[in-house]
């Protein structure tokens, strides 16, 4: 039954995929829709045919809605990279302004340190375990492209964990 | 690929075949590049281990359901029908009918309409344009035909009695006012797909909706700042408008300071702000101008002033002053406040919460035995700290210690607390006095109960019952611009944007009368000009204070207050006839006489040597009726360098913040421009926050350069 395909599917994708969106747009409704458009979609899609390279199909389609939707409401704005930073670091520390001494916590504002397309592909690689070849065909970057953005971003945030590590934390 | 991105692809599973049987006996050899595999593998398991503690999401249980239940249906195909080029040119299909189907078919589809056909004939013609987007098109029927009546009362479909028309280009301009509409449509289906029963989500569509409604001033629009939370509303800039067609403008003072603090923050910070944040009357009105006081019996003087736009070869500007009448501290009313204080999670940094704190209370500590104030705060639950309290020694101390004791954790639910806020006022309300909520928050309202139109409704029905709000926005990052704005513009308050400690101590203490005491309200500025002398004009800034004309005249239309000691200032810019600005920018009609002529102005001769007229409405505070003034200004040929001082300044900021917005209508100003503009006029001398302002102006010179 088709009803039972999709509940599986949904449960299985609902949330790297609203994560996912959610991180392109940082509107949780937005990404919620994005992803409720992607499913119904899906609906209509012929099992068969799309079963096979089922998430790539899933984040192909969701990015698009996601993009699409941000278009017609023309919130597209360039954001620097460090004002992205500054205030996701902020807004996930709103109880309690102590210092972040956790490596995870440091991990996280590194990354959210980076540029939205390194995010966004260390994220497809790293939660969603895909290939450089799905990531590519996601974002059309290309194969290659997708290899040295990966290898510099991990070696760079590596080289500042390092270091963080050894001075204690974020300054 | 070189040796180092090799080992990542390797190390990450990415090399294949022969290619990675090569690799494999290079590392077999080199322990080192081994050592680093294990290194990478290592790393990226944290990431890993990273993104998979990351708070999981989930859809919100209707959409799920409605999934399901789309899963559940079967693929119905609508009937293709080519679309001939030849067609499409022809006839746009932007018919519009009765069922709400047809408009959102309307946002998503070109429809070909045979001109013979009925217009429900039309309807089942809808044709898919792309199969891209198939997926939007049928679903967005189904999800348009669950819908009730009233959403659709409230989309207010203007067009049901137009029919299609041929476009062509004296249509352009239609064509444009329906491309909007199509547009607020298609947001509207986006939103209200999901949304219904999410009143946070209704009351989204509803400010997108209001695009869709001809006679609302400029159309507001949510525009959340990408990767900050921080919402403005996204106003559209006032146009030139000709005289021959419309010389009457009319709008609501505002004086409210918020905008300019905001974004002496961004700026200081390094960023320029947000183009909708910027509102220039706002950032004019930040600064106080030297106009005199009034004849005694009116509540304020007016004064206005012409000279020549530096931006804009032949332009004028003209600047209209309204000072409003000084009341002393000790002989202001008796005033009965609750401070309603957020007190959620998010108002724990530096920036916020102590700062309002040190900020209340050094306004309390200026209060005496004639006032009362209780504190009601929010987070997760509403909760009255302190009942009112009488200021007299012991009650200032009372209030102080309550708040130094706040702190804060939780989550906001703005609505209740603003419920308890008003009993308090209502409870002890002093009629001639005061009766006031002062909201302190970041304007986080987001958790609870249907906050904005469940809110501003609120605010709006105590402002008639006389109890009034003012809104302090605090720290950056969670910032509800545009709602706190449009609560304070609803309750007849002001809206105040504080990020220091000076400039709490500014609002709070040295304007606590202009604050606390409202000398006129609805006040409403009209403006005539005198198609004699003036081909154009444009108001800068108040972009959304724009009223209709009719509205000036009307007693039930609600505008801007004015406090003690305030002054409002505005300045249009006006193209005068003959000037080479004043050229038309279009062909002449061939079928119809062009109304933009200036013979086809009939002025009435007299007055030849005025340019305009201000018409000021106001009401005192208790009042029900308005008092008109009338002010002509007479033209004049000054230079701008030979303007006062506080004109050249005025100017000056509004330029600046033109600039900031990317405005089309900066003529060459340019940031260096502004900056001379200030320093010869050497105004800044003495007063610490128009230095400021040229620091800032420096600040963006520098910024700019750096780009």
């Amino acid at each position: 039954m088709k009803e039972d395909w999709i509940r599986e599917v949904l449960e299985h994708h609902e949330g790297a995929l609203l994560r996912y969106a959610y991180r392109l747009c940082n509107d949780l409704e937005t990404a919620r829709d994005a992803v409720q458009d992607t499913f119904m979609k899906l609906c209509r899609e012929d099992r068969g045919k799309v079963e096979s390279y089922l998430v790539k199909w899933l984040f192909t389609v969701c990015r698009n809605r996601v993009f699409e939707i941000l278009r017609k409401e023309k919130r597209m704005t360039v954001l620097t990279d460090v004002e992205l930073q500054k205030t996701e670091a902020q807004d996930e520390s709103p109880a309690n302004n102590a210092v972040l001494t956790d490596d995870k916590h440091t991990l996280k504002s590194l990354m959210q340190s980076l540029p939205e397309r390194e995010q966004e592909v260390l994220r497809l690689k790293f939660q969603n375990g895909l290939s450089y070849k799905e990531i590519s065909e996601i974002t059309e970057l290309s194969v290659t492209n997708v290899g040295f953005i990966l290898h510099k971003t991990i070696k760079e945030l590596r080289g500042q964990f390092k270091q963080q590590r050894q001075t204690g934390g974020l300054s | 690929m070189n040796t180092e991105e090799k080992l990542t692809a390797y190390a990450l599973g990415e090399l294949h075949g022969s290619e990675k049987e090569a690799f494999e006996k290079e590392l077999s050899e080199n322990p080192e590049l081994q050592m680093e595999v294990d290194a990478i593998r290592e790393f990226t398991g944290e990431l890993e281990a990273e993104f998979k503690s990351e708070e999981s999401l989930s859809l919100e249980g209707n959409q799920r359901d409605k999934i399901l239940q789309a899963s559940r249906e079967k693929k119905f195909k609508l009937l293709p029908i080519l679309i001939t080029a030849a067609a499409a040119c022809l006839v746009v299909g932007y018919m519009a009918l009765p069922e709400v189907s047809s408009s959102v078919a309307k946002a998503e589809k070109t429809r070909v309409a045979n001109p013979n056909s009925t217009p429900m004939a039309v309807a089942d013609k809808i044709v898919d344009r792309k199969s891209d987007e198939d997926m939007v098109s049928d679903q967005s029927i189904t999800q348009f035909e669950s819908i009730s009546l009233e959403e659709i009362k409230e989309i207010k479909i203007e067009d049901s009695k137009q029919d299609f028309f041929i476009a062509s280009s004296e249509e352009n301009e239609k064509r444009k006012a329906y491309e909007a509409k199509d547009k607020a449509y298609e947001q509207a289906k986006s939103r209200l797909a999901s949304s219904r029963g999410r009143a946070r989500e209704m009351k989204k569509s509803e400010d997108r909706l209001r695009l869709v409604v001809p006679v609302s001033p400029a159309p507001i629009m949510i525009a959340p700042v990408e990767g900050s939370t921080e919402r403005y509303g996204q106003y559209v800039e006032n146009k030139f408008g000709l005289v021959s067609q419309s010389p009457l403008t009319t709008f609501s003072i505002d004086v409210d300071t918020a905008s300019y603090t905001n974004l002496r923050r961004k700026l200081m910070n390094g960023y320029f702000p947000h183009k909708d944040a910027v509102r220039i009357e706002e950032m004019i009105n930040y600064f106080d101008y030297d106009y005199p006081q009034p004849e005694s019996g009116r509540p304020f003087s007016v004064n206005t002033e012409v000279a020549a736009s530096p931006w804009s070869e032949g332009n004028k500007l003209v600047r209209i002053g309204l000072q409003g009448k000084e009341v002393k501290v000790d002989k202001r009313p008796s005033s009965n406040l609750v401070f309603l204080i957020d007190v959620s999670g998010s108002m724990s940094s530096s920036d916020k919460l102590p700062l309002l704190k040190e900020g209340f209370q050094k306004m309390v500590s200026q209060l005496n035995e004639k006032d009362r104030v209780g504190i009601v705060v929010y987070a997760g639950n509403a909760g009255v700290v302190l009942e009112p309290t009488i200021c007299d020694k012991r009650g200032r101390d009372l209030v102080i210690g309550a708040l130094g004791r706040l702190n804060s954790g939780g989550s906001t639910n703005g609505a209740g607390g603003i419920n308890e806020a008003y009993k308090l006022v209502q409870k002890n309300f002093i009629p001639g006095g005061t009766n006031r909520v002062i909201l302190a928050t970041d304007g986080d309202f987001n958790v609870g109960v249907s906050h904005d139109q469940g809110l501003v409704g609120l605010v709006k029905e105590k402002a008639k019952e006389k109890s009034y709000l003012t809104v302090l926005g605090f720290g950056q990052g969670n910032l509800n611009d545009r709602m706190m704005e449009e609560i304070s513009n609803k309750g007849n308050g002001n809206y105040y944007y504080i990020d220091s400690a000076k400039e709490g101590t500014k609002v709070l203490c040295e304007k606590i009368s202009s604050t606390l005491v409202t000398i006129a309200k609805d006040v409403k500025i009209q403006v005539e000009f005198n198609p004699a002398l003036v081909h154009s004009y444009r108001l800068i800034g108040y972009d959304n204070r724009k009223l209709k004309n009719e509205d000036f005249n009307d007693d039930k239309k609600d505008a801007g207050e004015i406090g003690a000691g305030h002054n409002v200032t505005a300045i249009y810019e006006i193209v005068p006839v003959g000037s080479a600005n004043a050229r038309p920018k279009v062909d002449d009609l061939k079928y119809q006489k062009s109304t933009e002529k200036e013979e086809a102005v009939k002025p009435v001769g007299e007055f030849n040597d005025e340019l305009l007229t201000v018409k000021l409405r106001y009401k005192s505070p208790e009042g029900g009726l308005s008092t008109l003034m009338k002010h002509p200004v007479k033209n004049k040929n000054a230079k701008f360098s030979d303007a006062s001082k506080d004109f050249i300044f005025a100017s000056s900021v509004a330029a600046f913040g033109m600039l900031l917005k990317n405005s089309e209508y900066c003529g060459d100003a340019t940031f260096s421009d502004v900056e001379k503009w200030i320093t010869e006029n050497n105004s800044t001398k003495s007063d610490a926050g128009r230095k400021e302002l040229l620091e800032l102006v420096r600040q963006s010179i520098r910024m700019k350069k750096g780009k």
